[in-house]
């Protein structure tokens, strides 16, 4: 983990929040409440949430791009050990399970760095450009959006480790990324078969369709399908963080290295 | 002496064609080639047999432009969206797969060296960046010529709709013709105009292949994985940009120009721009790794 550039990082996250801030957040007044800035974060346009045509799901595609890099520079992040210096590692920590829980430690602390960093960025340039006003609803739905975006991360970086080092190799890439794409595609099932919001995990990062048991953040809320609550779409994002992790640790402790040793001469 | 020189430019060649042969025929074979073209595969066959079910009965009258049902026509998606819009997603990713990643691997395994000591360094490039231009566009143009041939075959080549179901004699029509990359070409030949489409939606593809090879050499790039981002950020950011700019302007939006039957305003030098920069960078990088072999 120390070996990864994380300046590099945090300067993409600041790139990323600047190219939100100015691309995204852009409200009809001068000024805009911070309830606002959030649900147009996670896809609303202005007061509308999501709808599911084609530009705008392509354009929720693009507002996931910062999380795609973030899931690419740290898609490596456990894989590398197993197939660079798995035994140097492994020789020093004994104990797998205590690197492994270490490792994850890192991963969820940068995973949340990184979305604040982003976020910040996106404050303080709208800030710069608009009066923003900072209201009780939107302080919660920022909480809320910073926990299940930090979430969502976490698993699918997890995820593509945890399938590399499966695989040996590094496909998982394509294949979690791609599903978060396919994902997002099959967001217009919806228009036909509700329960198609509730089977795919994207739908629980949009904002704008839930719902909540505060009347503070339903004043702000204007949700074109019933069934999706903050609570619950935050409970779901962290069992599915715990069963990604108890699968990679099951993965961990069975695996002791890839014997094609395909990354080491470009290091 | 000049005979000599000349015999040896005459032979260079000779090993760069053959070189460009063999390594076409080889990434063609390989898991991610295969990978791609099955997505692709699997992506217009849902589309066919949608097609099929959909518009089983319609009189030829009612019926719409075979070329306009293709998974690669813009113009479906006044019908349905599903499968361009999986398409628009999963291109930036699936274009890298056939042989993006092919002179990073050889690297990693040794594999330059031998070759470069047989074929000299800059053959061996240049041969790599032409094969892989090659692959990407034979995997990436394949199955839509395919579901071209099999769209002639189980639709009337007769009927003339557009899923807009505008009259062919409409205002609205005609101005979203002329919105067409080469509106001539397609009232002339609306089969050529598709198949011509769809061969530049190969050879774009193949650039961006190639694009990601060059970029692999330019830049020191430590795990493949890596190689995605730069066509995906640059396929993307076109679909950011028309954020900033005023409403009702062109688009820049890469899949309004690569896409068939698109009726989005475009400019033509946008275009042009985009494929001399591309042309252009891999060029560069193709320079600049024949300096590093003099070094």
């Amino acid at each position: 983990m120390k070996q990864h550039n994380v300046k590099l990082l945090f300067c993409i996250a600041i790139i990323s929040g600047l190219f939100l801030a100015i691309g995204y957040v852009n409200p009809f007044e001068p000024h805009l409440l911070l309830s606002e800035m959030t649900l147009q974060l996670s896809g609303s346009r202005g007061n509308f949430a999501l709808g599911i045509s084609m530009p705008e799901l392509i354009s929720f595609a693009v507002l996931l791009v910062p999380d795609f890099v973030f899931e690419t520079y740290f898609g490596t992040m456990l894989y590398r050990h197993f197939c660079t210096a798995s035994i140097y590692v492994f020789s020093r920590y004994p104990q797998k399970m205590w690197w492994y829980s270490k490792e994850l430690c890192f991963l969820v602390i940068h995973t949340f760095v990184y979305q604040i960093i982003l976020l910040a960025t996106v404050i303080i340039v709208t800030t710069i450009r608009y009066q923003l006003i900072f209201d009780h609803a939107g302080t919660i739905l920022l909480i809320y959006h910073i926990f299940l975006r930090t979430l969502w991360t976490f698993s699918m970086t997890l995820l593509i480790n945890i399938i590399s080092i499966y695989f040996e190799g590094n496909s998982a890439f394509f294949f979690v990324v791609g599903g978060q794409l396919i994902s997002i595609s099959l967001l217009t099932l919806i228009k036909k078969h509700e329960i198609a919001l509730y089977g795919n995990l994207v739908a629980y990062l949009v904002l704008g369709w839930h719902s909540s048991n505060l009347e503070v953040i339903n004043q702000v809320l204007s949700p074109p399908f019933q069934g999706l609550y903050l609570k619950s779409s935050l409970s779901l994002n962290i069992g599915l963080s715990i069963l990604i992790s108890i699968f990679g640790a099951v993965l961990v402790k069975k695996h002791d290295f890839i014997v094609s040793n395909l990354e080491e001469r470009i290091r | 002496m000049l005979l000599l020189s000349f015999n040896k430019r005459i032979g260079d060649t000779k090993m760069l064609y053959r070189s460009i042969i063999v390594q076409t025929k080889y990434l063609l074979k390989q898991k991610g080639a295969i990978f791609t073209f099955s997505a692709f595969l699997i992506l217009i066959l849902v589309n066919y047999f949608h097609n099929i079910f959909d518009f089983t009965g319609y009189e030829v009258i009612d019926m719409y432009h075979p070329m306009k049902l293709l998974s690669l026509s813009y113009n479906r998606v006044n019908y349905n969206a599903d499968t361009t819009l999986m398409l628009i997603q999963l291109y930036p990713i699936l274009v890298v797969c056939p042989a993006g990643f092919s002179l990073i691997k050889e690297s990693q395994c040794g594999h330059d060296i031998m070759m470069a000591s047989r074929i000299g360094y800059r053959n061996y490039h240049l041969s790599k960046l032409l094969s892989t231009f090659l692959t990407t566009a034979i995997i990436c143009s394949a199955p839509f010529l395919i579901e071209l041939i099999l769209n002639c075959i189980a639709f009337p080549l007769n009927a003339t709709g557009d899923l807009s179901n505008w009259g062919l004699y409409e205002a609205d029509y005609v101005q979203s013709v002329q919105n067409y990359l080469f509106p001539k070409f397609f009232i002339k030949s609306p089969y050529l105009y598709a198949t011509a489409g769809t061969l530049f939606w190969g050879i774009y593809s193949g650039l961006l292949g190639a694009f990601t090879v060059a970029f692999s050499s330019v830049f020191k790039i430590k795990y493949k994985i890596l190689l995605f981002l730069p066509v995906y950020l640059l396929l993307n950011a076109t679909l950011y940009i028309p954020r900033l700019l005023p409403r009702n302007t062109m688009s820049v939006k890469w899949y309004d120009y690569l896409l068939l039957f698109n009726d989005q305003a475009k400019s033509y030098w946008f275009l042009i721009i985009k494929l001399l920069l591309l042309t252009f960078f891999i060029t560069i990088s193709f320079i600049s790794s024949n300096r590093k072999e003099y070094l």
